[in-house]
């Protein structure tokens, strides 16, 4: 089960590495975004809670992307099918992917994070642990949910666009829970015990449920 | 057998309606600081016990199918997950026409409104995901894993908005309205009139589901021995 | 080694096969031959476990489907199920690992060898022409010794020579006790092998029987 899991993130690992300037170009996407909105803000710094806001919103744009791409590894040639009919534990194939797409997510947020600082001149944070635990934890919580969801749509017409409609409802006390933590981050509030277990229990909920459920998905 | 059932349950259903709307206009007092504005709450919250009442549905018959495969299953859950959605769309509408005059805004992030919100947007990606799959075991499937996903959100989501922000008029424990007795009673058969409302239509709509495949597949039939085909 | 007992697929209230009764001993070929969208490709998809009959049943070795027979199986689709940005060779060490093949790099070399692609083992997949990458996909299939090999036009895109030695490779496994399937529009092998099964409609009858029933 493990080898398994090892084997297959590996393996996407490999092929996005292989294709690393698509990797940059969601990090850039997240950088124009930034200087956009320092534009619209017209040089003055932005207030905590709108860099927390617009921070996720860049994060979360980016994770539609990526999530997109790395599902498409398999669906160029049906690979599919080839890990499905493989003696492996169905789940270890999402768990696989789910890995790869965890570190891709973790990437992307560490290279575009700093950028919020630099460009738009919001202080650096007041605390560090609620933005380090919040970017980690948000990073794992999209790529649960958005990596059950991409089996769930792989059949789906329209995917491209199923696919951030049906992943942001669903992920929406994440994102409030790791935005309300970026936040803190900055105001340096102590009360943030609340969004831990908030985040804590998503994290929880979406990386378990795919175990009991993801065996049906693959059978029909 | 079937027929008399619903015709039965139509019975009903249209009396409930019927008193409901005696309880709401005529029957409870308007309210103290309020007035006659205060009326949309029988509709506003028996809307949303009929609608949590259609998600709960939706999950339990997403179990349902996962295990034993029956197609009556789905059906049910496709109806609910409708009927969920329209029961959600009035819970929205009427909350901000009585929200605009009391609290002075249209929308606000109240922690029951916002989760009610959520849940309208979970519930159409439901029903959006389902008419994106072409192929009907395929889509049971899935729409049945979505729907308990789903569900399962529904605490995470209004744990995490009511931590949030709350100014939400607290009914039973003594909030901002006092509760005449004569209003609880109008709330409580309004809510059985909806609740009822909610079964009638998703019954019918069920049926539907199950005539439409019955019809897919009798056009199969039809299509096949016209090609020269022989059962 | 795999025996259908009145299975039977429907999907949207169509039904792509009518109830269908196989059994296929060790060390056969069978031929799957029919019009396009009778349902041959469904029959495949069925025994490989992709799509679960919508009833009757399916038998591996006499015991009803458990995960573990899945590595009794080798699939060949018309789709290679290969990963176009890894090299031949990482795409065959990535699935023999999956497999848990020992012996892993030498068993790739072989079946390279046997297959005749050893020169394009560093190139990616994404680079193949049709020919060399078909033969990839069955060196997949063959990578951890199938008892039940299923191939989905198989010859499709492979010149006269590379048909020959696909062949080849298949009648010295089924020899040594492989069954293989073959889903084909080429009547003239369909004669050869042990077992010629047609399909039209939905409806699947065994043409000719070369071994014992």
């Amino acid at each position: 089960m493990w080898t398994a899991i090892w084997i297959i993130a590996r393996k996407d690992i490999i092929l996005e590495y292989r294709r690393r300037w698509l990797l940059a170009s969601a990090v850039l996407f997240g950088f124009l975004f930034v200087v956009v909105l320092g534009i619209a803000y017209n040089g003055k710094p932005l207030p905590p809670d709108a860099a927390a806001g617009a921070l996720w919103t860049v994060l979360l744009f980016s994770c539609v992307t990526i999530l997109l791409r790395t599902s498409s590894f398999e669906e160029e040639r049906k690979a599919w099918y080839a890990l499905f009919t493989a003696p492996v534990d169905r789940s270890a194939i999402f768990y696989g992917k789910l890995l790869a797409n965890t570190a891709f997510l973790f990437l992307v947020e560490f290279a575009v994070t700093p950028s919020f600082w630099i460009i738009l001149g919001v202080p650096a944070p007041a605390a560090w642990p609620p933005l380090l635990i919040g970017l980690t934890a948000g990073a794992v919580g999209l790529a649960e949910v958005g990596t059950f969801l991409l089996f769930l749509t792989s059949m789906s017409e329209g995917r491209e666009i199923l696919f951030p409609v049906s992943l942001i409802p669903l992920a929406i006390p994440l994102l409030l829970a790791v935005i309300r933590l970026t936040a803190g981050a900055w105001t340096g509030a102590d009360d943030l015990f609340v969004w831990y277990a908030v985040t804590g229990g998503y994290l929880m909920v979406f990386g378990l449920l795919p175990w009991l459920l993801f065996e049906l998905l693959v059978e029909v | 057998m079937r027929g008399k059932g619903l015709t039965f349950l139509a019975a009903v259903t249209f009396v409930a309606v019927l008193a409901g709307l005696y309880m709401t206009f005529v029957y409870a007092p308007p309210e103290r600081f309020m007035g006659d504005l205060q009326r949309l709450m029988y509709f506003h919250i028996a809307s949303a016990w009929a609608a949590m009442l259609a998600f709960f549905v939706v999950f339990a018959t997403g179990i349902g199918y996962l295990v034993t495969r029956r197609t009556a299953f789905d059906h049910v859950a496709v109806a609910s997950a409708e009927v969920g959605v329209f029961f959600t769309t009035l819970v929205l509408i009427t909350g901000p026409i009585w929200a605009r005059p009391v609290w002075n805004t249209w929308w606000t992030w109240d922690p029951r409104l916002t989760t009610t919100l959520i849940l309208w947007f979970i519930y159409i990606a439901y029903l959006l995901l389902r008419s994106s799959i072409a192929d009907d075991a395929r889509r049971r499937v899935v729409a049945s894993i979505f729907g308990i996903i789903g569900f399962a959100d529904v605490p995470i989501v209004h744990f995490s908005v009511t931590w949030w922000r709350s100014i939400h008029p607290n009914l039973f424990s003594g909030g901002s309205i006092n509760m005449d007795p004569a209003m609880t009673r109008a709330l409580m058969v309004n809510g059985i009139a909806f609740v009822l409302l909610y079964a009638l239509l998703t019954w019918l709509r069920a049926r539907l589901e199950a005539v439409r495949d019955e019809a897919a597949a009798l056009r199969h039939r039809v299509y096949d021995m016209a090609d020269g085909d022989r059962p | 080694m795999i025996e259908l007992r009145k299975a039977s697929l429907s999907r949207n209230g169509r039904t792509l096969l009518y109830p269908v009764s196989l059994r296929l001993p060790p060390g056969v070929i069978a031929a799957v031959t029919g019009p396009n969208g009778a349902g041959k490709t469904t029959l495949l998809r069925m025994m490989a476990g992709l799509w679960k009959p919508t009833a009757g049943e399916i038998f591996f070795q006499g015991e009803p489907p458990r995960p573990d027979h899945r590595r009794l199986i080798g699939l060949v689709l018309q789709e290679s199920m290969l990963y176009g940005g890894l090299t031949v060779e990482e795409n065959l060490t990535f699935f023999g690992r999956l497999y848990r093949i020992p012996q892993l790099a030498e068993r790739v070399r072989d079946l390279a060898r046997e297959l005749e692609f050893t020169r394009r083992l560093g190139d990616p997949v994404a680079t193949l022409s049709k020919g060399y990458e078909q033969r990839v996909a069955i060196a997949r299939a063959l990578l951890h010794s199938p008892s039940l090999l299923l191939l989905d036009e198989p010859f499709d895109g492979l010149d006269p020579s590379m048909r020959d030695l696909v062949r080849e490779v298949l009648v010295r496994r089924v020899s040594g006790g492989l069954t293989a399937v073959v889903v084909t529009h080429d009547l003239n092998y369909a004669e050869t092998a042990d077992l010629h099964i047609a399909v039209q409609r939905g409806r699947v009858a065994v043409l000719q029987r070369r071994i014992e029933k």
